[in-house]
């Protein structure tokens, strides 16, 4: 299944206490291979992360839930691609099919486990 | 390919699903003068004339699950219901799709949402608001329509993105 | 940009999360995503296109089509739920058949009465259409033209159409087809209350005891309303639910009561139960001592039929079919007494019993009690009257206005209230319940349009059945209709409609997504934008005001009703359509035309483009070169504020999932009239009906009148046409969705067993149903989910194969013009 040549990319929700969130974002920074896409003044941060292996991630994680005022960090999102591929230039066509929700995504989720489980 | 780590993920899921895509429809060319005729659904009888009716369609009852257009879409029922009986007293439809008698019968159970009361609660059984059924979930004749639809469904955008 | 695949799925696996988490992405993250905002798979949200329950729906759009529907979770309406037909709205825009080019009745390559349907551009549509106006309004004045629109216009649209008709033209034949569904409603209102629209809401449902339906069949015409219902019914055992039809259908699968009435009677029985309240010790004195005045209306008031009908002729006061004189309660206590529980059931034939268990649940102080109606009661030769019977009871009680306890009148589309009704698209209304035959009424809506003083013409124009009257007998020569298809959906199309629009003398254009049976009998047809491919402001049954925005493009030319009326009115100027001495007073109008004057007033293009949400299409405003919406609907706006009829700024509608007007100091309004919960009622008076001048609402004795025509020896049964849930109307957008197509292909004939029996009939055997006007072929339902009792028969009137309305009588209500779609006679044969 694990395959050396390939990527994962993840993204994760960061829930802290509110009063701790500075120090929590400058916490962040230290830890290597993380990114911050965003955040809500409130407490919550979106990360982006990318590793060789789960295991790494999974040590991401812990090392983040480590950090002063942190309540939980949960992992959204979790593509697996060849290396080989993740240079590759892509059309800003194809770039431009990524969801935005301009209005709270609301996709009938409980419709869709209904469905998948 | 993909983890689903979150319900909503799956949103997520059909964006992709959608990737590089386009939808078309063909619109009706008009370039040349169409008959004076053209309400399609009047099937080509003049206003003022009457014509036999076709005979009472036959409900479809072969009870094999239809595709659905997206994944809200109340599926459409497959087989006869015109004998069970859906009123205040009892609703024979749950006979076999409620969770607990579904696998007995191979029927589909309701969806999960169908147990969520008007505050987005779950409850124990199904809500009452979902209790009848035939407000979403219609049976299908064997009749054809006078007119084809070109609406691209869901699943088949997902085909080709899927491999 | 050059853009790597890792860059992608990272904004990708961002964009994820923070749509969970609820967090708006900083600009830099985002700047990948929106870089083609068009082939984004995006959800927005809009009301349902149907019926009046105005459901919330959540739009799914890509790459510039609609691709999923479902119900919003966040829409107070229905909290996620839809019924078949508002789960399939995305298939309404994709049938094959879409109209994208206008198409003109051609004959050697110019317009002919009888040539050939012809593409043609937009600038040769209204050429014609210009040429046409002008000339009828040279021969014969602003009556001779016409314009027949709907509830199903937008707020912005039916708010263009009445300025471009009574502003520009000078014209009030201007009516929708409300006039066939709400106008008995209105009649109702505003006879009881002097102001039009429900005083309670959807929120009603969640606390009252007991529901009774006045020929109402809300699980199918009203599905989400009755999710509520039963929803309550449901869990809290003790709440009961009644249901008076004149025949059975699947309403009655919740009903504790049921009751089917003789046709007509619903007058009888109501006047019963006020008379139980009353002799039952059980009318509220103080309320009514505070808060009613009692009335008796005229009688003998005719059915609305030509005045050379033989009814007509006879019906005594047919013209003054709305007075009234002052009684007091002792008095409207003598009129009710004969209905008593027993002449009641010799009437209707529902047992006394029954009755009296409604009546019970009117009478007993502690039931919260919701009486709901829609056609059954409005498509009524006497709907006025059972309108103003139904409040009876609830005023007698004191059970109005107050969570749980009130009369609701449903309505059949999207924005009967919203624009029919508020705008005012009525051929007798201004905007904000407004008349024109009031002076300063008119003088008010002349202020609000900057319109030389004195110019609005004061005669009420024709209604809906006396257009189609007017074409046959060449009194109206142009004839505009947008968003309906009447010539399915209107009475005696045989007598009273078909033969106007083939009038020679004639010009009939329609506006529709499709070709529809009206379409087919026009000579111009429009391609029309539908739905989500414009911006509109709907309003539904409960006061919601609900905006959305365009979503997708029209397909090839079509253009929304909005573009048409808009850009149409360029072709004139004032000079061709004002009276001269009017120019000769007010200079300044001339040289201008109606766009000019109607739509570049200052008011409505005050808006620039950039109030525009940036991420959703225009198409008119970018044509016109303003915010045309917001303009609209602010200058609109205008006539209600301060006056009980208070809107929110436009761009809060963009934010809300609608408001219940009046929305004063930022906040909606549940229950109007009652002190604590409505700004316009004053601390310390309980209840106010301030649409009376004197604060009080109007109980009314009105007697039961036989209908305009009931089965005899030769034409021996009633019929009843209606809907049915998966089609909406007249089927022109539910039949090209195969869902909903395959599920109720084609009309029946809804027929008792010993009936059909005692003809010699079986099920799906082929039948004519003939009246004295026309006939259909259709085939004999013996089953299924409509039991009619012996005598009656039900088909509906989504079927364009089969159009009942052939056979339907043209008797309308005297008072409200409403045409009774409930009742005639008619006679089944064998084909």
């Amino acid at each position: 299944m694990m395959n050396s040549n390939d990527s994962h990319i993840s993204s994760f929700i960061l829930y802290c206490r509110p009063e701790k969130q500075q120090s929590v974002e400058q916490g962040l920074s230290a830890v290597e291979h993380v990114e911050l896409h965003g955040k809500d003044g409130n407490g919550k941060f979106v990360l982006v992360t990318e590793a060789p292996h789960q295991g790494i991630i999974l040590d991401r994680i812990e090392q983040i839930n480590q950090l002063d005022g942190v309540i939980d960090v949960s992992m959204v999102y979790h593509q697996i691609m060849p290396n080989s591929e993740l240079g590759d230039h892509v059309q800003e066509e194809e770039a431009s099919q990524l969801i935005k929700a301009k209005d709270a995504i609301q996709f009938c989720e409980k419709e869709m486990s209904a469905i998948s489980s | 390919m993909f983890k689903i780590f979150t319900q909503k993920w799956l949103t997520g899921c059909f964006g992709l699903g959608l990737l590089g895509l386009s939808l078309f429809v063909s619109g009706v060319s008009n370039a040349q003068a169409q008959d004076v005729q053209i309400a399609t659904m009047r099937d080509n009888i003049l206003l003022t004339e009457e014509v036999a009716p076709p005979a009472i369609a036959k409900v479809e009852n072969k009870d094999l699950k239809r595709m659905r257009d997206y994944p809200q879409q109340p599926p459409t029922v497959p087989h006869i219901i015109s004998k069970y009986q859906i009123d205040k007293n009892v609703n024979q439809c749950m006979d076999c799709h409620a969770r607990d008698k579904a696998s007995d019968v191979q029927a589909t159970p309701v969806g999960v949402s169908h147990y969520l009361n008007r505050e987005d609660e779950y409850q124990a059984g199904m809500s009452p608001r979902r209790y009848f059924c035939t407000q979403c979930h219609v049976t299908q004749t064997e009749s054809k329509p006078l007119i084809d639809n070109v609406f691209v469904d869901v699943n088949d955008l997902m085909k080709p993105a899927a491999k | 940009m050059k853009l790597t695949r890792r860059d992608v799925i990272k904004a990708q696996a961002a964009t994820v999360a923070a749509s969970v988490a609820g967090i708006s992405l900083p600009a830099s993250a985002s700047n990948l995503i929106t870089s083609s905002a068009a082939n984004e798979l995006t959800w927005s949200k809009a009301p349902c296109r149907f019926c009046g329950t105005g459901c919330g729906i959540s739009v799914a759009t890509k790459n510039g089509k609609v691709v999923a529907t479902h119900g919003d979770v966040k829409a107070e309406v229905n909290k996620g739920l839809s019924c078949v037909k508002g789960y399939f709205l995305s298939k309404i825009l994709y049938g094959k058949d879409r109209l994208t080019q206008p198409l003109l009745r051609k004959r050697d390559g110019v317009y002919h009465k009888e040539g050939e349907f012809t593409p043609v551009s937009w600038d040769e549509a209204f050429d014609i259409m210009a040429d046409k106006w002008k000339a009828t309004l040279k021969a014969k004045g602003p009556t001779g033209i016409g314009m027949f629109g709907s509830g199903q216009w937008t707020v912005h649209e039916g708010y263009a159409a009445v300025k471009l008709m009574k502003a520009g033209f000078l014209s009030n034949n201007i009516d929708p087809n409300a006039r066939h569904c709400m106008a008995s409603a209105v009649g109702g209102f505003m006879r009881t209350f002097g102001i039009d629209e429900p005083m309670g809401c959807y929120d009603d449902f969640e606390s009252s005891d007991a529901f009774v339906l006045w020929g109402s069949n809300m699980a199918e015409m009203h599905p989400i309303l009755w999710t509520r219902i039963a929803d309550r019914r449901l869990s809290h055992p003790h709440v009961k639910v009644a249901v008076l039809s004149t025949y059975k259908h699947r309403s009655f699968d919740l009903a504790d009561i049921p009751a089917i009435f003789t046709p007509q009677t619903d007058l009888v029985l109501l006047n019963a139960i006020a008379n139980y309240i009353i002799e039952s010790g059980n009318v509220n004195q103080s309320f009514i001592e505070k808060h009613v005045n009692f009335r008796e209306g005229v009688t003998d008031i005719g059915y609305g039929l030509r005045p050379t009908h033989e009814l007509e002729k006879k019906a005594k006061n047919a013209n003054k079919a709305g007075a009234s004189k002052a009684i007091d309660f002792a008095a409207f206590a003598e009129f009710v007494k004969p209905y008593t529980f027993e002449y009641a059931e010799k009437m209707s034939g529902v047992p006394a019993a029954n009755i009296e268990k409604i009546a019970k649940l009117y009478a007993d102080p502690s039931t919260k009690v919701m009486s709901l109606w829609t056609m059954g009661a409005n498509q009524h030769t006497r709907g006025v009257w059972t309108n103003n019977l139904l409040y009876n009871i609830h005023l007698l009680t004191g059970k109005i206005s107050e969570p749980g306890n009130g009369p609701f009148s449903l309505t059949g589309q999207p924005s009967a209230c919203g624009t029919a009704r508020e705008v005012g698209t009525f051929s007798h209304r201004l905007p904000a319940d407004m008349v024109v035959a009031n002076p300063e009424h008119r003088a008010y809506s002349e202020k609000v349009w900057k319109l030389p003083k004195g110019i609005l013409n004061p005669k009420p124009g024709a209604h809906a059945v006396k257009q189609s009257r007017d074409l046959k007998d060449g009194k109206i020569n142009v004839y505009w209709l947008q968003v309906n298809n009447n010539m399915q959906a209107g009475p005696n199309i045989n007598e009273e409609m078909l033969p106007g629009y083939r009038n020679p003398d004639n010009f009939i254009v329609c506006s529709d997504p499709y070709p529809t049976v009206t379409a087919e009998a026009s000579d111009l047809i429009l391609p029309t934008a539908m739905w989500v491919e414009k911006e509109g402001v709907y309003g539904n049954a409960e006061r919601r005001t609900q905006a959305w925005y365009q979503l997708v493009n029209a397909p090839g030319e079509a253009r929304s009703d909005l573009w048409q009326l808009v850009e149409f009115s360029k072709r004139f100027t004032t000079e061709e359509v004002w009276p001269a001495e009017v120019l000769a007073k007010n200079p300044a109008y001339k040289g201008k035309t109606l766009f000019d004057v109607l739509f570049k007033n200052g008011q409505v293009d005050k808006f620039p483009l950039s109030h525009i949400s940036q991420d959703y299409e225009n198409q008119e405003s970018n044509d016109f070169g303003f915010y045309l919406q917001k303009g609209l609907f602010e200058e609109y706006a205008a006539f209600g504020r301060g006056h009980g009829h208070d809107l929110a700024d436009y761009d809060r509608y963009h934010k809300e999932r609608g408001l219940r007007w009046p929305v004063v100091n930022g906040k909606e309004t549940q229950w109007r009239f009652k002190e604590g919960s409505d700004p316009y009622v004053k601390a310390g008076t309980g209840y106010q009906f301030y649409g009376k001048p004197d604060n009080r609402a109007v109980i009314f004795a009105l007697p039961y009148e036989p209908p305009a025509e009931s089965p005899d020896a030769e034409f021996d049964m009633w019929l009843s046409t209606g809907r049915v849930l998966e089609h909406w109307h007249t089927g022109s957008m539910t039949q090209r969705v195969p869902e909903l197509y395959k599920s109720f292909p084609d009309a029946l004939c809804y027929m008792h067993p010993k009936d059909a029996k005692q003809r010699g009939l079986r099920r799906g055997d082929e039948v004519r149903v003939i009246s004295r006007r026309g006939e259909i072929k259709t085939r004999v339902e013996t089953r299924g989910r409509n039991k009619p009792p012996v005598g009656l028969v039900f088909v509906p009137f989504f079927d364009a194969t089969q159009l009942i309305n052939k056979v339907c009588l043209d008797a309308t209500d005297p008072i409200s013009k409403q045409t009774d779609f409930k009742k005639c006679a008619v006679k089944i044969v064998k084909a």
